[in-house]
C-alpha cells in the first residue's frame, strides 16, 4: 500500500509540473490562451510590417482548415519547401470545425511553422458557440485591414448566416470607409478579402449588390479573394472590373500562389 | 504531454500487475474497521472534465456500485475560462472489474464511462434552429457534447470517518475530439485530446 501511495505522490507531482492546460479542460468552449496564442493579428501584422515589401508581393492563400489537420501539415511542409520569397500567408477562414478554442490552438500550432506570417479572415464556423469571443481573444477584430506596399489588404466579415441575416453583416459602410484613400495614405489599390463570396446562399441576399458596389465603385479593386466553398472558383461574377478569385480547402490539398503589382495580378492553383 | 500519459499509463499497469497478489492476501484488521456505508445514493464534487472548473452531482449507484448515473451541474468563471459558462450533464458510470481490496482501502482500477452534457446560452444550439440553417446544415450541436471517460477510484469504505468517502480520476475525451482524431492520426492522439478530471465522492 505504502508503494501505491509513494506512486500517487509521484503522479501528483508531476502533474502539478507539467502544464495543466493540456491536462485539464474545464469546458469545450473555454477560452485560455497562451501569451502567444493572443492577438495573433497584431503579432503576425507587426512581423509583417518589418518585411520590406517589393514592386511584386508574393502570397499564399488557403483556408478551410477545418478538422482538416493532417492535411494542414502537409501544406505547410509543402508551402515551406516549394516557396522561397512569400510574403505572407492569408488563411480563407474556417480556421475551425465546431468554434472551440482547442481547434484554434492545433491549426496555430500546425501554422506557427510557417516562413512567413500569416493572416485570417473569419469564417462562419468559427463563429459557432462562443467562436466570436474566441477569434477576437486569439487573432483580433472580426474586420480589419493592412497596408503592406502599394497594396491594402481588407479583411472583411461576410458570414451572413451566423447573423440571421440581420444587414449589418458584411458591414458595407465600415467596407466603402475603408476603400477611400486618406489623405497620406500610399497605397494604390485594395483585395478585399472574406470567407463568403458575396453569390453564396450563406451570404445576405439583401447586401449582395451593395458589396459588389462597394468594391466596384472605390475604383481601387480590381481582386478580391473568398474560400468557404472548398472548390476552385475564379469568375468575373458582375462585371469585367473584379475577379473574385475562390481557394479551395487544405483538404483538397491545393492552395493560391498569389503575385500581386501595381495594377495587376498572377493567379496560380497549387496542387500538393 | 505523450510522455506523461505513457507514463501515466505505465503506473497504472505497473500498480494493477502489482496490487492484485496483496489483495488476495486476507487483510487482518479488515474486520474490524467500519463496514462500508450501503446507501446507494450519493453525491460528488469534480474538478475540471469539460463540464465546469468545479461541478456538483448527485447520483445512485446500481448493481452493487457497478453501475452509476449522476446527473451534474457545472460551472465555468470567465476569470478562468475567458468566458462564463455553465454546463449540466448527465453521467453514466459502468466498473467492470471488481474492486481491489487492500487494508481498509479498496482501488477500482477501471471505470468506464460516458457522459452527456448540455451547455447554457443563447449562442449554443441543441439542434439547428431551422429558421437559421437549411435542414443538417452543420450537423452537429453546440450545446450537447458526448464523451467517453476512463478512469479509477479509490474508495475508502473501510477508514474510520472517511468511510463514505471515494477519490476518482477521469480521462475524458469528447465526441468531437474522438472523430478529429481517428480523421487527423498523424497530428492528433490519445495525449492531444483526452483531460483529466478529478472528484470526490461522498455516500449519503
Amino acid at each position: 500500500m505504502q508503494k501505491t501511495f509513494k506512486l500517487l505522490l509521484v503522479i501528483l507531482t508531476y502533474f502539478s509540473a507539467s502544464s495543466c492546460d493540456d491536462l485539464f479542460e474545464y469546458h469545450p468552449n473555454q477560452i485560455r490562451l497562451d501569451s502567444d496564442e493572443r492577438n495573433l493579428t497584431a503579432t503576425n501584422l507587426e512581423r509583417l510590417q518589418k518585411q520590406q515589401p517589393g514592386d511584386t508581393l508574393r502570397l499564399i492563400v488557403m483556408g478551410d482548415t477545418q478538422r482538416f489537420y493532417d492535411d494542414a501539415v502537409d501544406f505547410v511542409k509543402s508551402a515551406n519547401s516549394r516557396f522561397q520569397d512569400i510574403d505572407f500567408v492569408i488563411h480563407q477562414g474556417d480556421i475551425s470545425d465546431f468554434g472551440m478554442t482547442q481547434e484554434h490552438k492545433w491549426v496555430q500550432d500546425i501554422l506557427k511553422d510557417l516562413k512567413w506570417p500569416y493572416l485570417t479572415v473569419v469564417g462562419n464556423h468559427d463563429l459557432l458557440a462562443n467562436g466570436s469571443k474566441v477569434y477576437q481573444q486569439m487573432y483580433g477584430p472580426l474586420n480589419y485591414s493592412f497596408t503592406y506596399g502599394h497594396t491594402k489588404f481588407v479583411m472583411v466579415d461576410t458570414n451572413g448566416r451566423e447573423y440571421s441575416f440581420n444587414g449589418k453583416v458584411p458591414d458595407i459602410n465600415w467596407l466603402a470607409k475603408e476603400l477611400a484613400p486618406q489623405q497620406g495614405e500610399v497605397w494604390q489599390q485594395a483585395i478585399v478579402v472574406s470567407h463568403v463570396p458575396p453569390y453564396d446562399a450563406d451570404f445576405d441576399r439583401k447586401l449582395e449588390a451593395s458589396y459588389h458596389h462597394a468594391l466596384a465603385q472605390s475604383n481601387m479593386v480590381s481582386l478580391s479573394l473568398f474560400g468557404h466553398i472548398h472548390n476552385w472558383n475564379t469568375d468575373y461574377l458582375y462585371d469585367n472590373k473584379i475577379l473574385y478569385h475562390g481557394t479551395t480547402t487544405v483538404k483538397n490539398r491545393g492552395f493560391t500562389y498569389l503575385k500581386v503589382w501595381e495594377g495587376g495580378y498572377d493567379i496560380r492553383r497549387i496542387a500538393y | 504531454m505523450k510522455q506523461l500519459y505513457t507514463f501515466i499509463l505505465a503506473l497504472a499497469v505497473i500498480a494493477a500487475l502489482r496490487l492484485p497478489a496483496h489483495a488476495q492476501q486476507p487483510a487482518p484488521d479488515s474486520a474490524a474497521q467500519d463496514s462500508p456505508i450501503a446507501s446507494p445514493y450519493h453525491v460528488k464534487a469534480q474538478f475540471a472534465g469539460g463540464i465546469g472548473f468545479l461541478s456538483a452531482g448527485v447520483g445512485r449507484s446500481f448493481f452493487k456500485d457497478r453501475l452509476e448515473t449522476d446527473l451534474f451541474l457545472g460551472y465555468l468563471p470567465e476569470s478562468i475560462g475567458g468566458d462564463r459558462i455553465t454546463t449540466t450533464a448527465i453521467k453514466i458510470t459502468y466498473v467492470p472489474v471488481k474492486a481491489l481490496k487492500y487494508k481498509a482501502i479498496s482501488w477500482q482500477p477501471l471505470r468506464t464511462g460516458i457522459q452527456v452534457s448540455y451547455t447554457f446560452g443563447d449562442e449554443y444550439f441543441a439542434f439547428e434552429p431551422h429558421d437559421k440553417y437549411p435542414k443538417s446544415y452543420y450537423g452537429f450541436s453546440t450545446a450537447l457534447h458526448g464523451s467517453i471517460l476512463l478512469g479509477g477510484q479509490v474508495d475508502f469504505a473501510r477508514v474510520n470517518k472517511l468511510n463514505r468517502f471515494a477519490a476518482y480520476y477521469e480521462f475524458g475525451s469528447s465526441v468531437e475530439y474522438i472523430i478529429s482524431y481517428v480523421q487527423n492520426p498523424k497530428y492528433l492522439g490519445p495525449g492531444k485530446i483526452f483531460n483529466l478530471a478529478l472528484g470526490v465522492r461522498m455516500k449519503l
